[in-house]
């Protein structure tokens, strides 16, 4: 009883994986939508099979993250994200140009994320834009150990995470997501 | 008008692979390489997936329905993308890192942490 | 409108020949495990640069499992060189 839940989590998964896979795969007479009805069969019972094999992934973690609602929230943090990408973009692509302002260093972030996944997801977010790449994660206390490549010449100034972004404060963001 | 903006898209995607590439070969140590290949993972992708998703959803619009299969496709191709290059960055600069590969850089946080974490990592194992 | 598709193809196969030359002379492991990370990124957009020229969707299928495979194998060195693997 105890494995139902993941189970049925991970189906769900598994079936909405493979409908964007196949989206447009109706014919002219048979159909629902988009998809053709073997299609749609097809996907039940193979993300059935695959909710029965991977059930046990998903038990005894939290399931705060099965709201839909914080997969919504998750979406919308696209937009923040992509105009700190454009950002982060063009100041990296100036410093190759150039070759000037380049002061790398290692700060140590206490972000104080309650969750595991708020842990991820900065860290993600960070990785990923160009000049910001986490190093390395403190397990237990969840404190990042980041590289940039321009810290300024006060190496004080970027330990607070709100300032590892140059405009917007994504921390607050996940914050919101995740807790 | 679909063509313009699909060929500018291409050549911003042209233009900061390239950027990216000179930056591996002029940055000077391997931690500053790590932001160059940044550049290639971030925009050299994002903006060639873009292309291909304007393209082909020009063409569904002129009533090619098998393109809205090939949009959903780079949908999947981009997500994924996404998170296999963050993981393996973060992967390549940990283990270059645990491998005694330090940065020559003015302030290094992690110095004088990375032997206590190591030894509590090893305990708890 | 082929043109410019096929034009970016060629520059991006001669950009993977420039990180070729990164691997050949980086000075440490990492930056060669780097050079190779960059390589299966740029693999993946002449993937889906192809499937524009040719008009062939399979190969974003190709590009898709090719990004999920790479991944694993760069993981596995990773751990080779943090000294992980017994």
């Amino acid at each position: 009883m105890k494995s139902i839940f993941p189970a049925i989590l991970a189906g769900i998964a598994a079936f909405i994986i493979y409908l964007i896979l196949s989206a447009g795969s109706a014919l002219p007479n048979d159909g629902i939508l988009l998809w053709s009805s073997a299609e749609l069969i097809i996907g039940l019972i193979l993300s059935i099979i695959t909710g029965l094999i991977c059930r046990k992934i998903w038990v005894g973690k939290s399931y705060r993250m099965a709201n839909p609602l914080r997969w919504l929230l998750l979406i919308v943090y696209i937009i923040p994200f992509l105009i700190e990408l454009i950002i982060a973009n063009l100041t990296v692509a100036w410093k190759v140009i150039t070759g000037r302002n380049i002061r790398p260093g290692i700060v140590k972030l206490t972000p104080g994320m309650k969750t595991d996944a708020g842990a991820l997801l900065l860290s993600a977010s960070i990785t990923y834009q160009p000049g910001t790449a986490s190093v390395d994660v403190d397990e237990e206390s969840r404190e990042l150990y980041v590289h940039c490549l321009d810290i300024g010449s006060d190496p004080a100034a970027v330990r607070q995470p709100g300032n590892i972004f140059s405009r917007i404060d994504l921390v607050k963001w996940i914050r919101r997501i995740t807790e | 008008m679909i063509d313009i903006i699909v060929t500018v898209c291409v050549l911003i995607s042209l233009i900061f692979s390239i950027l990216g590439v000179i930056g591996l070969f002029r940055f000077p140590d391997f931690y500053t390489r790590i932001h160059a290949a940044g550049l290639v993972g971030s925009f050299g992708i994002l903006f060639m997936g873009a292309a291909v998703l304007i393209y082909a959803a020009g063409l569904f619009l002129s009533g090619e329905g098998a393109w809205l299969n090939f949009g959903a496709h780079i949908l999947i191709a981009l997500v994924v993308t996404v998170i296999t290059g963050t993981t393996s960055t973060h992967a390549i600069a940990r283990s270059a890192y645990r491998s005694g590969n330090r940065p020559d850089a003015k302030s290094d946080a992690l110095k004088d942490d990375i032997e206590s974490m190591k030894r509590r990592e090893e305990k708890k194992r | 409108m082929n043109d410019i598709f096929m034009i970016a193809a060629i520059i991006f196969v001669l950009l993977i020949f420039a990180c070729g030359v990164r691997i050949w002379r980086g000075p440490t492991n990492a930056d060669r495990m780097l050079a190779l990370d960059v390589i299966n990124i740029l693999v993946v957009i002449i993937m889906i640069t192809l499937s524009l020229w040719f008009k062939q969707p399979i190969f974003v299928d190709v590009a898709i499992v090719y990004a999920l495979l790479s991944f694993v194998g760069t993981l596995y060195v990773a751990k080779l060189i943090m000294g992980d693997l017994e």
